[in-house]
């Protein structure tokens, strides 16, 4: 069955990034749900990874709704397999036509394989506090930026941070979060 | 919460008063000032005139031939009654954290207001022809927000003309506002969301608009009692979130409503859908005319568009006259399976493999399947599936405490967040009636395999 409702440069990308986190999230025997894939993909954009996904900043974090559809289109399709049994969570895998799709928009995604690489691993295990944690750092960072002369620092996000999360997180695991984000440029 | 002393909108110069009038089926009389109307003036705006709200929608509801450019003004209004309910209430609240942001030091409410019109009034003015039909092909699957955001910051385009009449970076703000992405602060997310968020001017005007041209009573929700009812709450990241007082729940509710109805009944019509896929082939076989930049999207408009389509349509000699005929000549393919609208992804794959199998029995006849998937809400309710990406939209009682109100709305929960469905079509002629019968028994069938 050859691919009716994917074929678009987005979709062979969201599925090559999907197919590259599952080796990880294997590795860690974790899941790679909806939730994870939309954070790689918002830290991949502001990396400079070429898409056109448009993500949208709010208190819960950065979300693109148009990730959420190519997903659907992609299992639809077979390029992707949504392997949770309970049916409020996803756990995505690659699917049997993953390679017919990502086959033709190779010459695209190839020169940001590293980047690819490098971001996924920066975010795993793909926990909800991490996911927590990142989403939160990037509001303030971006607070901060807008304030007049602002210059946002680790020392003023992470403070901000911990006054307002408390003691949920620890302060080094944080400072660590918060020097990856910077590593995969994050805060473009 | 209600500690404010009631506000005046506040004008930023003379030439901002709203000294103009224009007429509006919904909203009686849209005033507007000297220096708006430069902008509204301007061959890229006026453009809009050209372009129709629901593109071929026309040819299932023959009223729904009104554009852009009214809808545009309609937003315009209705993001600023808006604004003045919340300053009137919040007026301190949002100075403070305006005033924060680089840029808004001076007069923070009255450039704040200032923005929020110019970013309604400007928020689709990057629409190709047919609006969001045509999308995916044309500007390189750009989609009009990407465009919308170049001709406003564009110096050359609409960028120099703000920049002249509201000062330096007012267009660089302005497309901020309108993408409503990470490089807005989030101090000034509030107006992003006045414009487009789950209580906003933009769906408001074309619910309302699109019924009223359509002659259906699907979209019609008293907008008016919601703008009354609005009101803001701090995030626990300091933060300014669109809330709702308690007495606005009905008509949020039939806001959702109206979403769900438009959506179903008109919106994604079962033949609407299929005259998009026609002129989404109909630009496919374009060449080199489709217009793949900027510059040509902007060059191009429904009337242009459409004119071609005309005189394609006479024409045998290309691919593009196929799908010109089928426009012009109003000649559909016929319907033969419809999944229903809640349908799985399961059921969507199913429906792929039954195109493909299809396909394999009548090799002569062509098939067509559309998928559409659009969003109805993204709130916080009991049967949400994944939090993260939803809104948690407050419900503010009496004594300022807030309550999430997709868990308080006993209707809420019950509107599903999407809808999803796959409609298969096939060309047989109006004299195919017996084959057309046949076919559908067998998609039919293959459906229950």
């Amino acid at each position: 069955m050859g691919l009716l409702l994917t074929g678009t440069q987005d979709q062979a990308l969201l599925a090559f990034v999907i197919s590259e986190a599952r080796k990880v999230a294997d590795q860690h025997r974790s899941y790679l749900g909806r939730t994870a894939v939309q954070k790689i993909m918002y830290f991949l954009n502001n990396a400079g990874v070429p898409m056109r996904y448009r993500f949208v900043i709010h208190h819960f974090g950065p979300f693109c709704e148009q990730i959420l559809s190519d997903s659907e289109l992609l299992i639809a399709d077979s390029v992707i397999e949504d392997q949770s049994t309970k049916p409020k969570y996803s756990d995505y895998a690659p699917g049997e036509a993953l390679d017919e799709l990502v086959t033709l928009h190779r010459q695209a995604i190839e020169p940001w394989r590293e980047t690819i690489e490098n971001a996924i691993r920066n975010l795993a295990p793909f926990d909800a506090d991490i996911m927590e944690a990142t989403a939160t750092l990037d509001y303030i960072y971006r607070e901060q930026l807008a304030i007049r002369n602002g210059n946002p620092t680790k020392e003023s996000v992470i403070a901000k941070f911990m006054k307002i999360k408390g003691d949920k997180f620890q302060q080094q695991d944080i400072e660590r979060l918060y020097d990856a984000m910077c590593a995969s440029k994050a805060f473009n | 919460m209600h500690s404010d002393l009631f506000r005046q909108p506040e004008f930023l110069t003379e030439d901002d008063h709203p000294i103009h009038r224009v007429r509006c089926p919904i909203h009686g009389f849209i005033h507007y000032s000297g220096n708006e109307r430069k902008i509204i003036d301007h061959p890229l705006f006026r453009r809009l005139r050209y372009i129709r709200q629901l593109a071929l929608t026309e040819l299932v509801y023959p009223g729904a031939s009104h554009t852009r450019f009214e809808h545009s003004l309609g937003v315009m209004e209705i993001a600023t009654k808006l604004f003045d309910t919340l300053a009137a209430r919040y007026g301190s609240l949002m100075e403070d954290k305006f005033r924060t942001v680089a840029g808004f030091e001076d007069r923070p409410m009255g450039k704040a207001r200032q923005y929020v019109r110019l970013a309604a009034l400007l928020h689709d003015i990057g629409h190709a022809s047919f609006s969001h039909a045509v999308e995916k092909v044309v500007n390189q699957g750009g989609g009009h927000e990407v465009l919308t955001c170049q001709i406003v910051a564009n110096e050359d385009l609409l960028g120099g003309l703000l920049n002249r009449l509201y000062g330096e970076e007012t267009a660089a703000f302005i497309a901020r506002i309108i993408r409503g992405e990470k490089n807005l602060a989030p101090q000034l997310a509030l107006l992003h969301a006045l414009v487009s968020g789950e209580m906003d001017a933009d769906r408001t005007d074309y619910l309302i608009r699109d019924s009223l041209h359509c002659g259906v009573e699907y979209g019609h929700f008293d907008y008016k009692r919601m703008i009354e009812s609005i009101a803001l709450c701090e995030n626990d990241l300091g933060g300014l979130d669109i809330a709702l007082n308690r007495d606005g729940i009905h008509t949020f509710e039939a806001l959702i409503l109206a979403r769900y109805q438009m959506n179903t009944q008109v919106y994604y019509h079962r033949l609407r859908q299929l005259y998009d896929e026609y002129l989404i082939r109909y630009h496919q076989a374009l060449g080199e005319d489709i217009p793949d930049t900027p510059e040509k999207v902007i060059a191009q408009n429904d009337v242009t568009m459409l004119a071609r389509m005309i005189q394609e349509a006479q024409t045998n000699s290309s691919e593009r006259s196929i799908w010109a005929k089928r426009i012009i000549n109003r000649d559909h393919h016929r319907l033969i399976y419809d999944s229903g609208f809640n349908a799985t992804v399961k059921d969507i794959k199913k429906s792929n493999n039954m195109f493909g199998d299809l396909q394999r029995r009548y090799p002569d006849r062509q098939f067509i399947i559309t998928v559409p998937s659009p969003r109805i809400h993204s709130l916080l309710t009991p049967n949400s599936e994944e939090n993260e990406k939803l809104v948690d939209l407050q419900l503010i009682d009496r004594d300022g405490k807030g309550q999430s109100l997709g868990f308080e709305s006993r209707i809420l929960g019950k509107v599903p967040e999407t809808f999803r469905c796959a409609l298969i079509f096939v060309n047989v002629g109006e004299d195919e009636q017996t084959l057309r019968d046949e076919i559908a028994r067998t998609a039919k069938s293959l459906s229950k395999e």
